[in-house]
């Protein structure tokens, strides 16, 4: 608990360095470092000591200014990313205060990527701390149906719809892998893939080719991006072989 | 720029995001610019994410500094059709 305290400390004081701006939260390699600054060369802060997991921010309100946020008593920061050995579960809010088993707070929705199928209607992924949702709304931007998927460890997602009708999603897990959920055409889970993402990329998006095959665009630091796609459910591979495609702009 | 969408008809569409709900699609044939359409939703915060329907409409999603997301159809001429408001959640 000692340790999400320290790190609300950190980012509030990041906030008041910053015109009231916020960190990012999206990317957690992007929050340390920006909030390095303010812990020194100690980075366990960032760790939950109860299961040695990161902590689970809240992509919804990634750079936002404080001053925008509606009531920070009830905003999250951040929380344990799993229930911790002893029982204990701690979300920490942006007013400062952390509070263990938390089972009914108002939190954002933090919106996913868009895409359009192949009958014409946008897909959206919604996350939040207690679940995603995909909603599908009409052509002309009534939601027809939502399907809620209940808690899962990964949070920012990238959408993509194949060709056959299939929904596509990539989601950024809190151990730093991918997941790729293939969805049946009203949103049934079908199955779910694994991927060691590349060391020092930033997943950028995704998107499906005639083949129903999912590609997933990375960048680097230095310009660079890869693009790999999958072949089969759980089979990923760079589009050549050994030699993913570079291009530096 | 923060999107790229690749609509029906092969063209490529660019989202360019400014402040206080406002931006710009950029419709690119080949290699040359062929349309620049101001988009705006006032309150709504940063255009965040372009698809293309299949009548080249053009679908946006904004993200709100209220913590609200909003989702803004627009014909392929840029005029709006509908808006859909996705307001803060709060779990069951």
């Amino acid at each position: 608990m000692c340790l999400a305290a320290a790190v609300v400390f950190v980012v509030l004081q990041y906030t008041q360095d910053h015109n009231g701006f916020l960190p990012v939260t999206t990317d957690y390699a992007a929050f340390q470092a920006a909030v390095q600054p303010y812990i020194g060369t100690d980075a366990s802060i960032f760790v939950s000591p109860g299961r040695g997991l990161p902590y689970a921010l809240n992509p919804a309100i990634s750079g936002l200014s404080l001053w925008n946020i509606p009531d920070p008593t009830t905003t999250v920061l951040m929380r344990d990313a799993r229930r911790n050995a002893d029982g204990s579960f701690y979300t920490a809010f942006l007013s400062g205060s952390v509070q263990q088993d938390v089972v009914n707070v108002p939190l954002v929705l933090s919106l996913g990527s868009a895409n359009v199928g192949v009958d014409n209607k946008t897909h959206i992924s919604l996350s939040s701390f207690t679940g995603f949702a995909l909603e599908t709304l009409s052509a002309t931007g009534t939601v027809e149906t939502r399907h809620d998927y209940g808690i899962y460890d990964g949070w920012q997602s990238f959408a993509a719809g194949g060709s056959n009708g299939t929904l596509h999603r990539v989601f950024l897990r809190y151990d730093g892998t991918l997941a790729l959920w293939n969805l049946s055409p009203d949103g049934q889970y079908l199955r779910d893939s694994r991927l060691l993402a590349p060391p020092k990329k930033t997943t950028v998006g995704a998107a499906v080719g005639g083949d129903a095959l999912t590609r997933v665009l990375w960048s680097g630091e230095r310009k660079e991006a890869l693009l790999w796609r999958s072949l089969l459910p759980g089979v990923w591979s760079p589009r050549r072989p050994g030699q993913p495609p570079t291009v530096r702009s | 720029m923060t999107a790229l969408a690749v609509g029906p008809n092969n063209r490529k569409y660019l989202l360019w995001s400014g402040t206080a709900g406002r931006g710009q699609v950029w419709t690119i044939t080949g290699r040359v610019v062929t349309r620049k359409t101001q988009i705006s939703l006032p309150g709504a915060g940063q255009a965040a994410s372009l698809v293309v329907g299949a009548g080249s409409d053009l679908r946006v999603l904004w993200r709100g500094t209220d913590l609200t997301g909003r989702l803004q159809t627009l014909s392929a001429t840029g005029a709006q059709v509908s808006v859909q408001v996705f307001p803060m959640y709060h779990s069951p």
